[in-house]
């Protein structure tokens, strides 16, 4: 511990020479001058080494003492950066450097968007950018609470953001707007009908009265669930309160059977590379991009373009507003080629299943499903055909809808 | 000069007297050996001549000569030195 502190503060080995050189050491040590490593050379003779600060001290307890001190060597960190105390081009690189530290420091090298789901980041950056929040812009020059607020006012699904200045990074959170939950038009009166044929397996009624029972067979735009509600009066009192009218919820599910079908031609035209290729080099610094081709166009009646983006990391992993870009430009031209049947199946087939889950929706379910092929005029024909467990009801409103009010059971015949 | 003699044999005697130590009453010098390669010592009045084989160090009334082997002062202050070496032998004279 100690030979670092030595040699963090810098030591001077000196030789003093005299008649009596132990008066030289007994006045250093009597004079606080610490000194190590003392070396008796020959008679008369002795070297010490002391603390750089002690040197000059120590040379003129030397001269009390009738020594000869001379320095014979130095050592240590002083001494070392001493060195470079001449040497300009060096110390300006320094200045320059320290400088380039302070002054970049207080540019944006990095915009980071954080909570954000349903909004995508490149939304927020591409706003944040026109309110001139972007990498390479001045820092202090950035008003972050007015810049939020405008970002709130230009992003509707947007609740609350705050930019935070951390350095040369923008850190920008975000909070989205919840939705509010649908509500359901009361006054709105309707029906609930089947919107696709199939065979009632479960009624759950909300709201009017249920048309339909289980094991019954509905087909499409069957009322399920009505909406005119028949009051009987007290039993046999005999009067009939007439009908009202209301809306009509709930849910009705079904077993229904669904067919689709997909077709694709057996040939396709396919691409095929000739082995012309360009490429394009550009760099990107701050968002400013430099191009290095030039006005060098593309001669290429077909081609594809194919992009290679390095972009500069720090060592924790974080984005440098610094890449390079490789635009490759590959021709190729265009061949008719024979499909495989087999995939082209398989591909029909997947595409099939996917629009069913679709149309079933969340609340549907396949039960079974049974593909059948066919190769007509030069296409492949694949019909699927699953039956299925669904939500069929949908609501329906009245035609020339009326004020909900009990209205006689004569004047109600025609409606609904 | 012979006052300060007088009044530094009193201490000591004084320091015998009532059993105390007398490098902290009388200022005596104190030499504490470590083995036979390090040699402490206190309360010291100087380097009287300096040797790899011989160093003589006042003690105020006494001298002390450590003889050895490749002796070196380690380090020294106005009160504390540090000798390190082989060494062979002290004499008090």
């Amino acid at each position: 511990m100690q030979k670092v502190i030595n040699f963090l503060r810098g030591s001077v080995r000196l030789e003093a020479e005299g008649a009596f050189p132990e008066r030289f050491l007994n006045l250093c040590a009597q004079n606080g001058v610490a000194f190590w490593a003392v070396e008796w050379l020959e008679t008369g003779r002795v070297a010490i080494t002391v603390p750089r600060r002690d040197a000059r001290r120590a040379q003129a307890l030397g001269e009390r003492a009738s020594c000869q001190v001379q320095r014979q060597r130095t050592g240590g960190v002083p001494f070392f950066l001493a060195r470079f105390r001449k040497r300009y081009a060096l110390l300006t690189g320094l200045v320059f450097s320290l400088a380039a530290v302070c002054v970049l420091s207080q540019f944006v090298l990095n915009v980071e968007v954080s909570g954000n789901e349903a909004v995508t980041t490149a939304e927020i950056l591409t706003e944040l950018r026109r309110l001139g929040v972007r990498p390479g812009v001045y820092g202090p020059g950035i008003d972050p609470a007015a810049t939020a607020q405008k970002l709130l006012l230009q992003l509707d699904d947007l609740s609350w953001c705050a930019i935070n200045l951390k350095g040369t990074v923008a850190e920008v959170l975000v909070r989205e707007r919840i939705e509010p939950p649908e509500v359901v038009d009361e006054t709105e009166l309707g029906d609930v009908v089947a919107t696709v044929p199939g065979i009632v397996t479960q009624v759950e009624v909300l709201g009017g009265e249920p048309a339909v029972e289980e094991g019954d067979t509905v087909v499409e735009g069957q009322v399920l669930i009505t909406g005119n509600i028949h009051m009987e009066g007290a039993e046999y009192s005999g009067i009939d309160l007439g009908w009202r009218q209301v809306r009509a919820q709930g849910r009705v599910y079904a077993r229904t059977w669904r067919t689709l079908e997909a077709e694709i031609p057996l040939t396709a035209q396919v691409k095929v590379y000739t082995g012309e290729e360009k490429s394009f080099w550009s760099l990107s610094l701050l968002g400013w991009r430099v191009n290095f081709y030039g006005n060098s166009g593309i001669s290429y009646e077909r081609y594809d373009k194919i992009n290679d983006v390095w972009t500069a990391h720090l060592p924790g992993g974080q984005e440098m507003p610094l890449s390079l870009t490789r635009e490759t430009v590959r021709a190729y031209e265009t061949a008719t080629a024979q499909m495989d049947a087999a995939a082209a199946e398989k591909l029909l087939r997947a595409q099939l299943e996917e629009d069913l889950l679709a149309a079933l929706g969340e609340t549907g379910e396949v039960v079974s499903m049974d593909f059948a092929a066919q190769e007509l005029d030069g296409m492949l024909i694949v019909r699927l055909q699953a039956e299925c467990r669904e939500e069929i009801g949908r609501f329906v409103p009245y035609e020339g809808q009326q004020e909900n009010e009990t209205q006689p059971a004569e004047e109600q015949g025609s409606s609904g | 000069m012979e006052k300060r003699q007088k009044r530094e044999g009193l201490l000591e005697r004084t320091a015998q007297v009532l059993d105390l130590p007398g490098d902290v009453v009388a200022g005596l010098p104190r030499v504490e050996l470590t083995g036979s390669r390090e040699l402490r010592m206190e309360n010291h009045k100087g380097i009287l001549s300096y040797g790899t084989e011989e160093i003589h160090v006042s003690g105020g009334k006494l001298i002390l000569k450590i003889r050895g082997k490749g002796l070196e002062l380690k380090a020294m202050n106005a009160s504390e030195l540090l000798i390190t070496g082989e060494i062979e032998g002290v004499d008090l004279t």
